[in-house]
């Protein structure tokens, strides 16, 4: 899956988000002083040092963050939300929702100088999807496809196993899903991994392993998103520098030795919006931050009791608190960024422990001295969370609050992968737990809410709910397909599996001797391939 | 002799250290195919499929054995993140950490000796307390924290040094600093003691009665006596060095194995982490071995046999 759904930092990896709506809605283009003009670099950091560049293998979100400059996709996101043409001009859907087909554009070439035809494509995805490349998310983003044809090289046609709503905007990855050069790839070998080419704006001129990968624009590169400005990129390169610490990232970036941070820490977000030394950027994220209860557990097997635990939490005061305000309250499976998010979850659950209490109560909970108790037992739940920021904050929060309504817990915080194997074992009662998502919706709630996701660590089985988000995945319609993902947000909200708290929100800074760098408000990114030096 | 007995003890050391550290990592627990992917969705077959291609799928007692004869073998085997030999990372990633911690710890010396006898000939003056009190300070000073306050003067206020990376020297500068603030205290101290035990001693009387000036008394009578204690203590100290540079590497973002120890240990790379903990205990048993030779060297009278 794309975003590593859980992944460990809150950085917003990938290019594939349709969001039509979203919470703040600024300016997309940075005001441009005097015309732009070819040349400068610009430096990034990453905070993981990347371990391979062959897109179906890798594994990091700060690899897909590189690797989505010196790849491209056959479509796009724009900011406005909408599904538009990269690599493929248009497309067309069979009637039967079964057969997609794609028209490349003419005039594409691999890094190589190689003209890219439809046959590299279909050899592209065929690698993806096959079990010797191994890898870990292409299967799951092609997964509807069964086969592939390319009867000549402009024509690309997916063969499906069903209708499959999601993929055009799965298909927007240009990091996972970008065309391999076969040149390339039959050059390097194994490799391939350190001397990736594709048909991307930049493309590979040095990697220094733990320092820094360096690319340099793509003088050939005309075939950009509509968004995009038209022709190759501005900046002679651009570079990701390895630098695991935020502070130090922080320190480099005030040095001048950064250009732009992508995740500014809360607590900076003010100096840098006041300085007008800086261009800053906010925007609601793909990470969402929630309560998870373990329906294995009889307690929470009761509505009565889901309903008060959702009533007791205060999300204002904890994106006050644990956010430093920058955050959105959230009642929606997922974060307001996505395509589909439905404005009805507002304030499902309002703060109100009285109600909490009383539901408590109505479920044969009784009190002692404040506490709650269940057949003349005390209820402590085991409540765990992740050992960093912001999950131990967030957990002594909905520890106070659910204390507020009688309800103890004992809070034990893992290291994230530990974590994740105390929940897959069931071995929690309650546990504040994240994932960020920027694409289609339908996987992520197939992948977190259905019995069979491999995310499913709560033990949702509600036939209803998987119907409607089975219904949505194998429909075209984006009509048809808004109502659905309405309806299964109702759903959610009536049915409440977890209690939703908050979606983070992302801070991004960039140095003001560049402009034109613009905020993608439909997946978050940051499009720093139109930014050039400000004269 | 000795030094041939010395390497003989490395073996069982050495599967002491691997049997160690292969328990050690799979005592933290949390599913390796899980954190490779960062901690990410994966599906329960493609976890499956990933237990099985990493061999996971064994029983412990088998990895260990293929872990320890592929080791005795020389081969580390291959890091799972990155496909790539571990061997061949490690060639490429430790000389930046031995590099620092080297630096480090020459800068430490070297201060730490000059303090150590200043301090020693000036004892009881407010100099020798002020000495003191500084060693303490940044001897308890955390590495991580000095870091951040050096780059954001040098770096951010002053734009002296680079803040981050392992460009040319200016880039040692202030890791190698930090080091050395760690080290230096711990110098200085074995220096003055040292210092002041061999100056009341009758040959510096004797060496100042014929008439020698100061400098020669100190530098070349007593220090060279003072030294032996010194030399173990600057050798105990490079383990220390090495252990604080992969802290310190984090902080100014340097290529060493620190910062691919960190990712490694995250991402739950078994054979990254292995080869990085081998490779390291294997530097430091043979720099304690040349640091034992050494004496000999310095102090004649020390004969090994």
């Amino acid at each position: 899956m794309r975003e590593p759904a859980r992944a460990r930092d809150g950085r917003v990896a990938l290019a594939l988000a349709v969001a039509i709506v979203t919470a703040l809605a600024g300016p997309h283009l940075t005001a441009a002083a005097v015309g732009p003009s070819a040349g400068g670099t610009f430096v990034l950091p990453v905070q993981q040092d990347p371990k391979t560049l062959d897109a179906p293998r890798m594994t990091l979100a700060d690899e897909d963050e590189i690797s989505g400059y010196i790849g491209a996709a056959l479509t796009a996101i724009a900011p406005d939300g909408r599904i538009v043409p990269w690599l493929a001009d248009r497309w067309t859907w069979a009637p039967n929702g079964k057969t997609l087909t794609f028209h490349i554009k003419p005039g594409v070439t691999f890094h190589s100088g190689r003209p890219m035809t439809a046959q590299d494509v279909k050899a592209t995805f065929e690698r993806d999807i096959d079990p010797a490349t191994a890898s870990p998310y292409d299967r799951d983003f092609l997964a509807s496809v069964a086969s592939i044809d390319a009867p000549d090289a402009s024509t690309l046609v997916l063969h499906l196993r069903a209708p499959d709503g999601g993929l055009l905007e799965t298909l927007a990855s240009p990091g996972y899903l970008q065309p391999t050069d076969p040149s390339a790839l039959s050059k390097w070998g194994a490799q391939y991994a350190q001397h990736p080419s594709s048909v991307g704006p930049f493309m590979l001129k040095e990697w220094l392993p733990g320092q820094s990968v360096t690319l340099a624009r793509n003088p050939a590169y005309r075939w950009g998103p509509p968004f995009d400005h038209p022709g190759p990129p501005y900046l002679d390169q651009l570079v990701f520098r390895v630098i695991p610490q935020p502070t130090s990232q922080m320190a480099a970036f005030e040095s001048g030795a950064l250009s732009g941070l992508l995740n500014v820490p809360p607590e900076h977000w003010d100096e840098f919006a006041k300085n007008p030394k800086y261009h800053f950027f906010q925007t609601v994220g793909p990470r969402v931050y929630y309560v998870e209860m373990n329906l294995h557990n009889p307690m929470f097997q009761d509505l009565r009791v889901r309903q008060a635990v959702n009533y007791a939490m205060d999300r204002g005061a904890i994106v006050a608190s644990a956010f430093n305000g920058h955050g959105v309250p959230n009642w929606a499976p997922f974060s307001p960024l996505l395509a589909g998010y439905w404005k009805g979850t507002e304030n499902a659950y309002r703060y109100d422990p009285q109600r909490a209490r009383q539901l408590l109560a109505e479920a044969g909970f009784s009190y002692q001295g404040g506490t709650l108790q269940k057949a003349g037992r005390p209820v402590t739940l085991r409540l765990i969370t992740r050992s960093y920021e912001p999950f131990t904050d967030l957990a002594q929060l909905v520890q106070a609050q659910l204390q507020q309504v009688g309800i103890a817990t004992t809070i034990t915080a893992y290291e994230v992968s530990t974590s994740l194997a105390r929940l897959r074992a069931g071995d929690y009662d309650v546990s504040v737990s994240s994932y960020a998502w920027d694409a289609d919706p339908g996987l992520v709630l197939r992948l977190v809410l259905e019995p069979s996701g491999s995310l499913d660590y709560s033990g949702y089985n509600n036939p209803g709910f998987n119907d409607l988000v089975h219904l949505y995945q194998t429909t075209v319609s984006p009509t048809v397909r808004g109502q659905l993902m309405q309806r299964i947000q109702a759903e959610f909200v009536k049915d409440v599996p977890w209690a939703m708290l908050a979606a983070e929100m992302n801070g991004r800074v960039v140095q003001g001797g560049f402009d034109g760098v613009m905020l993608n408000h439909a997946t978050g990114e940051l499009l720093v391939e139109n930014a050039y030096v400000h004269k | 002799m000795y030094a041939l007995r010395r390497i003989a003890l490395f073996v069982p050391v050495w599967v002491g250290v691997a049997v160690l550290t292969f328990a050690m990592m799979r005592l933290i627990g949390g599913d390796p195919a899980q954190a490779l992917y960062g901690g990410s969705a994966l599906s329960v077959a493609v976890l499956r499929e990933v237990h099985h291609r990493l061999g996971l799928d064994r029983p412990v007692l088998t990895q260990l054995a293929g872990f320890l004869v592929d080791a005795v073998r020389g081969n580390l085997g291959e890091s799972w993140q990155s496909g790539t030999p571990v061997a061949a990372i490690l060639a490429q990633r430790f000389p930046y950490t031995i590099e620092l911690a080297l630096a480090g710890l020459g800068l430490g010396t070297l201060l730490g000796l000059g303090l150590g006898v200043i301090a020693a000939t000036r004892q009881g003056s407010s100099l020798d307390r002020a000495l003191l009190v500084g060693s303490l300070v940044f001897l308890s000073v955390p590495g991580f924290w000095l870091g951040i306050l050096l780059i954001y003067l040098f770096s951010v206020d002053l734009g002296w040094l680079p803040v981050a990376g392992a460009a040319g020297w200016q880039s040692l500068v202030m890791p190698a600093a930090v080091l050395a603030a760690t080290g230096a205290p711990v110098v200085a101290r074995v220096a003055r003691a040292g210092m002041l035990e061999v100056l009341r001693t009758e040959y510096v009387r004797t060496a100042r009665a014929k008439g020698l000036g100061e400098r020669i008394v100190l530098l070349r009578h007593a220090l060279r006596n003072a030294l032996n204690p010194i030399m173990t203590i600057v050798g105990l100290l490079f383990g220390n060095l090495l252990g604080g540079a992969l802290i310190v590497e984090q902080v100014f973002s340097r290529p060493g194995i620190g910062t691919l120890a960190v990712q490694a240990i995250f991402a739950r790379d078994y054979p990254m982490i292995q080869g990085i903990v081998l490779y390291t205990s294997t530097v430091f048993l043979i720099l304690n071995l040349l640091v034992d030779l050494a004496y000999s060297l310095v102090d004649p009278r020390i004969r090994f046999g």
